[in-house]
C-alpha cells in the first residue's frame, strides 16, 4: 500500500527528526554543546603549547604521542564551530550534486589545503622574504578575503550554469537536456550500482559514473576524456575546495611560528599536518551528512517529470546562497577592516616590501 | 537563511592564546582599595613571536630598553579599551585612573607585563564586595587567573592583597558562561571590528570582601 509505505519511510522519519531538532534547540542542546566547543578549543590551545615545549625539552615517543594527538583533536574541534567553509561545502554537495567518495574527497583536499597554507605562509614569507611571525599571521587577513572573494565567484559559477541548464531545456525539449543533465551531476540513479561497481557501502548513493569519484582523489580530471561541462563542474569542485582551503587557522601559523622560533619547525610541521586530518575528519563528516541529506531528500521526493530541470532549480538556489554568503562575508570584511588580534599590541600589520616599521611604530624596528 | 549568514561568518571567536594573570589589592592607611595591581604572563608562543620582533629591533637599544619602550605601548593600547578591566563595587560600576607603574620583563620564556589599575577614588570597603573581571572583548585571548597544573583551580596567589583591614577576604569566581546568551551574542553583538563580543561571557571574576 503505497500511501502508507510513503508513510512509514518519508513521514516517520521527517517528523522525528524535525521533533528531535526541536526538543533540542528547546532544550539549548546546541547553545551548550557550542560553548561546550570552545572551551575545548581554549583547553586544547593550552595543551598544543605545552606539547611543543615537552617536546622541546625531550623528543621522546610518549611526547610526539601527545603532540599528535592533541593536534589532531585542536583540528576536529576547531572546525567543529561554525565556519564559512562548511557552509560553502555542504551547500556546494546539497544542491549540486556529487557522490559520497566526492563529498570525502573535497573535504579532505580543503582541510590539507588548509595545513600546506600554513606552512606556506610560515615558509614563504617569514623563512624566505624575512617577515616576522607577527607580520605573516596579519597576512590571514588577505588570505581570508581572498577566501570569500572565490566563495563569491563559485556562488556566481553556479548560478550561471543553473540558469544556462534552465534556459535550455526550456529550448531544447526535453530528452537532450536530461541526458545532459545525467552526465553533468553526478547522479543518484534509482537503479542500484553500474555493473562492475563493488556497492558502496549502505550509506552510498548508488553513482553510475566513475570520474566523479576518481577525481575527488586525484583533483585531476583531465587524463579523462570529459565533456566541457564535466571540466566546469571539476573547476568549480577544485574552486570550492580553494575558498575553503585558502585560508589558514590562525592558530596553526602561531604554532608553526613559535615553533620555527624555538627551533622545532619540523614538529610544527607534523603537528599541523596532524591538525589537517583532524579537521579533515569533521568537515568529511559534514559534508557526508549533507550528502547522505540530499539524497534521502531525492528519494522520497523526487518528482515524478521534470527530473532534470528541478535539479536544475535546486543547483540554482544551491549557487544563489552560495553567491549571498560569498558576497555578504566579502562586504562585512571590507567594513571590518584588520580581524581581531591582540588588545595589548593591536593587530599585526602584513607589509609586502619592508618589514622594518613594525606593529610598534615607526623608528623602532 | 538569515540564521545561516548570521551564523556562518567565524561566529564563535575562540581564543588563539592566553595571560596567566595575578591581582594584588592595593589598601591605604586608611583601610580603602586604591588600587588593583596586576600581573599578566603572556603565553609561550605569543612571548615568542613579540620577542621576535624585539631581537629584530636594530637601533642600538640594549633589551631593557626596548621592554620598557613595549610596556608604554601596551599601556597606551589597553588605556583606550579601559585596561580589560571591568570594577563593580556592589555591582555598581567604578572608574579607573590612570595606569601606574609599568613594568615589561621576560622571564622564563613568558612575557610579563606587570602595572598598577588606580581607582578613581580610594574606596572604603568595609561592609562591600568589590568585584572586577579582566577579559578582552573579542575572546582573542583568554585572560584567566594563575592556575594549578590542570587549570581546574585558581592558585591562591592569583588574588592578594596588600595591607588589607582585618577580615577582609578574596574569592574567584570561575565563569560560567549561559549558553543560551553566548550564542544570541554570537549573532547579533558586534563589536568595533565586527567580531562577536564574547570575552565577557568566558571571564572570571575576582571579588574583594571586607566586613563591616
Amino acid at each position: 500500500m503505497p500511501s502508507l509505505k510513503m508513510t512509514l519511510r518519508f513521514l516517520v522519519p521527517l517528523a522525528l527528526l524535525i521533533g528531535a531538532g526541536g526538543i533540542g534547540y528547546a532544550l539549548g542542546w546546541w547553545q551548550q554543546v557550542a560553548v561546550q566547543i570552545v572551551f575545548w578549543q581554549g583547553e586544547f590551545y593550552h595543551a598544543l603549547v605545552e606539547a611543543v615545549s615537552a617536546l622541546k625539552r625531550a623528543p621522546d615517543a610518549t611526547a610526539w604521542g601527545v603532540l599528535l594527538g592533541v593536534s589532531f583533536g585542536y583540528g576536529v574541534f576547531h572546525a567543529a564551530g561554525p565556519g564559512h567553509g562548511k557552509v560553502v561545502l555542504s551547500t556546494y554537495l546539497a544542491s549540486q550534486g556529487g557522490a559520497w567518495r566526492r563529498a570525502l574527497g573535497l573535504s579532505v583536499l580543503a582541510a590539507l589545503l588548509q595545513g600546506v597554507m600554513a606552512i606556506a605562509i610560515i615558509g614563504v614569507l617569514v623563512f624566505g622574504l624575512g617577515w616576522l611571525t607577527r607580520q605573516a599571521m596579519g597576512s590571514i587577513d588577505q588570505a581570508e578575503l581572498a577566501s570569500f572573494a572565490i566563495v563569491t565567484l563559485v556562488g556566481l559559477w553556479l548560478c550561471i550554469r543553473s540558469l544556462r541548464r534552465l534556459w535550455r531545456t526550456r529550448h531544447n525539449a526535453g530528452v537532450a537536456a536530461t541526458t545532459s543533465f545525467s552526465s553533468t551531476f553526478t547522479p543518484v540513479t534509482t537503479a542500484g550500482p553500474a555493473p562492475g561497481h563493488s556497492s558502496p557501502g549502505p550509506m552510498a548513493p548508488a553513482h553510475r559514473h566513475a570520474h566523479g569519484a576518481h577525481g575527488a582523489q586525484c583533483g585531476c580530471g583531465h587524463e579523462h576524456h570529459i565533456d566541457p561541462q564535466q571540466a566546469g563542474d571539476w573547476r568549480v569542485a577544485l574552486l570550492t575546495v580553494l575558498s575553503i582551503g585558502i585560508r589558514p587557522c590562525s592558530g596553526a601559523v602561531l604554532l608553526l611560528g613559535a615553533a620555527s622560533l624555538l627551533d622545532q619547525f619540523g614538529k610544527g610541521v607534523v603537528a599541523v599536518l596532524a591538525m589537517s586530518l583532524g579537521t579533515a575528519l569533521t568537515v568529511s563528516s559534514l559534508a557526508l551528512l549533507s550528502v547522505l541529506a540530499r539524497d534521502w531528500v531525492k528519494r522520497h521526493l523526487k518528482p515524478a517529470r521534470g527530473g532534470g530541470q528541478w535539479q536544475a532549480w535546486v543547483g540554482l538556489a544551491g549557487g544563489a546562497l552560495i553567491l549571498v554568503l560569498g558576497l555578504s562575508l566579502t562586504l562585512a570584511q571590507w567594513q571590518r577592516g584588520p580581524a581581531a588580534g591582540p588588545p595589548m599590541l593591536g593587530a599585526p600589520t602584513a607589509q609586502q616590501s619592508d618589514p622594518a616599521p613594525g606593529p610598534f611604530g615607526a623608528g623602532r624596528g | 537563511m538569515g540564521m545561516l549568514l548570521g551564523a556562518s561568518p567565524a561566529a564563535l571567536a575562540h581564543p588563539h592564546g592566553w595571560v596567566d594573570m595575578s591581582v594584588e589589592g592595593v589598601f591605604d592607611d586608611q583601610g580603602n582599595l586604591t588600587a588593583l595591581r596586576q600581573r599578566w604572563r603572556m603565553d609561550p608562543f605569543y612571548s615568542q613571536v613579540v620577542m621576535e620582533e624585539m631581537a629584530t629591533v636594530k637601533d642600538g637599544t640594549s633589551m631593557a630598553q626596548r621592554l620598557d619602550a613595549l610596556g608604554v605601548e601596551i599601556r597606551n593600547n589597553l588605556a583606550t579599551q579601559h585596561n580589560l578591566t571591568n570594577i563593580t563595587l556592589d555591582g555598581q560600576p567604578v572608574t579607573q585612573g590612570d595606569v601606574t607603574d609599568t613594568n615589561t620583563d621576560y622571564r622564563d620564556d613568558r612575557l610579563v607585563y606587570e602595572f598598577v589599575l588606580p581607582l578613581s577614588a580610594p574606596q572604603p570597603l568595609a561592609g562591600h564586595t568589590l568585584s572586577y573581571r579582566i577579559f578582552d572583548p573579542t575572546y582573542y585571548i583568554e585572560m584567566v587567573h594563575e592556575a594549578n597544573e590542570d587549570g581546574s583551580q585558581p592558585l591562591p596567589d592569583a588574588l592578594k592583597l596588600d595591607h588589607p583591614p582585618a577580615g577582609c577576604t578574596t574569592r574567584i569566581v570561575k565563569a560560567t558562561p549561559d549558553p543560551q546568551k553566548v550564542m544570541e551574542a554570537a549573532m547579533l553583538d558586534k563589536g568595533e571590528n565586527g567580531e562577536p563580543n564574547l570575552g565577557r561571557f568566558f571571564a572570571e571574576t575576582g571579588e574583594i570582601s571586607c566586613p563591616a
